[in-house]
């Protein structure tokens, strides 16, 4: 414990005098800079240190994804259009937690039309815009799709918007939305949206029932 | 605990103390970073496509190209000598880390991890490096073990800057506020590789706030 509390101060030392020598600096360029289009407000040390420990400290939304750890089943319903006939797939996915509890990250394997399915999500809460950050990246693809939302307690549901490639139109990206709902310990469930590739109106795509492997 | 967490934040204090808040070379580089994106569905421009045409649009999406095999190239070991800076003028602090990079999913993603020693505390880091084939754009991510966000950039290689140029966003831990970032990978030989990040300084100007020079290990 000794060193590192030594470390510690090494480092609040140098950080304070750092800090102190910019803060100064700053003022002075405020000056001259009168275009600016918003002030640099400085920030003592301690409110800076404070805003660095909420910023990377884990905190209940983290436990919460964290909580979801362990291998799961998953059973996908897939539409390629509005009406059209459901296609269904059945895989498996890992949780784990990475960076001491920061991250989530999600392994999925599958077989899809006889052919192996790999998947990839890594999912944050970010402690300073308090939004869930998702991305997702997999074998039939190139792109990482990206998506942000938030959590609310109450129906126990996380709701995210992004993006993803919209293969129907070259070079375009299309609006997905996504519900995930937790049913209970054991039992997850997710919802998605985009544009039908027909009509370009929204519809539900995809549909995921994740069961707890016991 | 409490400690090791005070010395991570700390040392992450002083590594992104260059960043600002919104100005003007953030607005100008986020201009820049949208260009051609986020564009709004319009059902009226929807033209019904034969089903040939999606599978042909989706192989043309999934199949690895040119740009990954570029990308696979730097699959190895690296040595890490990084170097930033608080603000402009500022003094160059220092330190070392191993990036260790490796392509996953038939030769789609590059993934690198990250590890190092920053003012004595362990520091680890994870990034995800991708070409999308559709929108013709690298996207990188990247997270380690001093946040809990996630920096998203993306861009185009850029032959006048002479190598990938990325615009994007990520929290300035010190504020607690996003700001935008711009990296430049760089790929001066088979064996030497450049990344420079800019962002904005205190008087509104983008200045270099790091530059990492990766170096494989033999």
């Amino acid at each position: 414990m000794k060193p590192k509390l030594l470390t510690a101060l090494i480092s609040i030392g140098l950080f304070v005098s750092c800090s102190n020598e910019k803060t100064a600096k700053d003022t002075d360029k405020e000056k001259t800079k009168p275009e600016k289009e918003e002030a640099w407000i400085p920030v003592d040390s301690a409110t800076m240190m404070k805003a660095m420990m909420d910023y990377g400290t884990p905190g209940p939304m983290h436990q919460m994804l964290a909580s979801w750890n362990g291998t799961w089943t998953v059973e996908m319903t897939h539409w390629g259009y509005e009406g059209a006939t459901p296609q269904t797939a059945s895989g498996t996915a890992v949780n784990s937690m990475l960076f001491d509890g920061r991250y989530q990250q999600s392994t999925h394997t599958s077989d899809m039309m006889g052919m192996k399915f790999e998947g990839r999500s890594i999912m944050g809460y970010d402690n300073a815009t308090k939004q869930f950050v998702s991305t997702w990246f997999d074998n039939w693809s190139t792109g990482i799709m990206t998506m942000t939302g938030t959590w609310d307690e109450a129906t126990k549901t996380m709701t995210l918007s992004g993006t993803m490639p919209d293969i129907v139109r070259p070079g375009k990206e299309c609006h997905l939305k996504e519900k995930f709902t937790i049913v209970d310990d054991n039992t997850q469930h997710m919802e998605m949206w985009g544009p039908d590739p027909k009509t370009g109106k929204e519809y539900k795509m995809m549909e995921i029932k994740m069961s707890r492997k016991k | 605990m409490k400690f090791k967490t005070l010395v991570i934040f700390t040392a992450l204090s002083v590594l992104f103390s260059c960043s600002d808040d919104k100005t003007k070379s953030e607005s100008k580089t986020e201009k820049d970073a949208t260009t051609g994106t986020k564009e709004e569905t319009n059902p009226e421009t929807y033209t019904i496509p034969d089903s040939a045409t999606m599978m042909k649009n989706w192989q043309a999406y999934m199949t690895p190209g040119k740009e990954h095999e570029v990308m696979a190239k730097s699959s190895g070991t690296w040595n890490s000598e990084v170097t930033w800076w608080d603000y402009p003028g500022g003094p160059a602090n220092k330190s070392t880390s191993t990036a260790t990079n490796k392509m996953i999913m038939g030769g789609r993603y590059q993934v690198s991890t990250h590890t190092g020693n920053m003012m004595g505390m362990p520091f680890e880091g994870h990034a995800t490096l991708a070409y999308d084939n559709h929108r013709k754009v690298y996207i990188s991510t990247w997270i380690d073990n001093m946040g809990t966000g996630m920096m998203i950039t993306e861009g185009k290689w850029d032959e006048s800057a002479g190598g990938i140029v990325l615009n994007g966003k990520m929290v300035d831990p010190s504020i607690g506020k996003e700001v935008s970032v711009r990296e430049v990978f760089k790929i001066i030989d088979d064996n030497t590789h450049v990344m420079e990040m800019y962002k904005a300084g205190h008087d509104g100007k983008e200045f270099k706030c790091m530059e990492i020079k990766y170096t494989r290990k033999k």
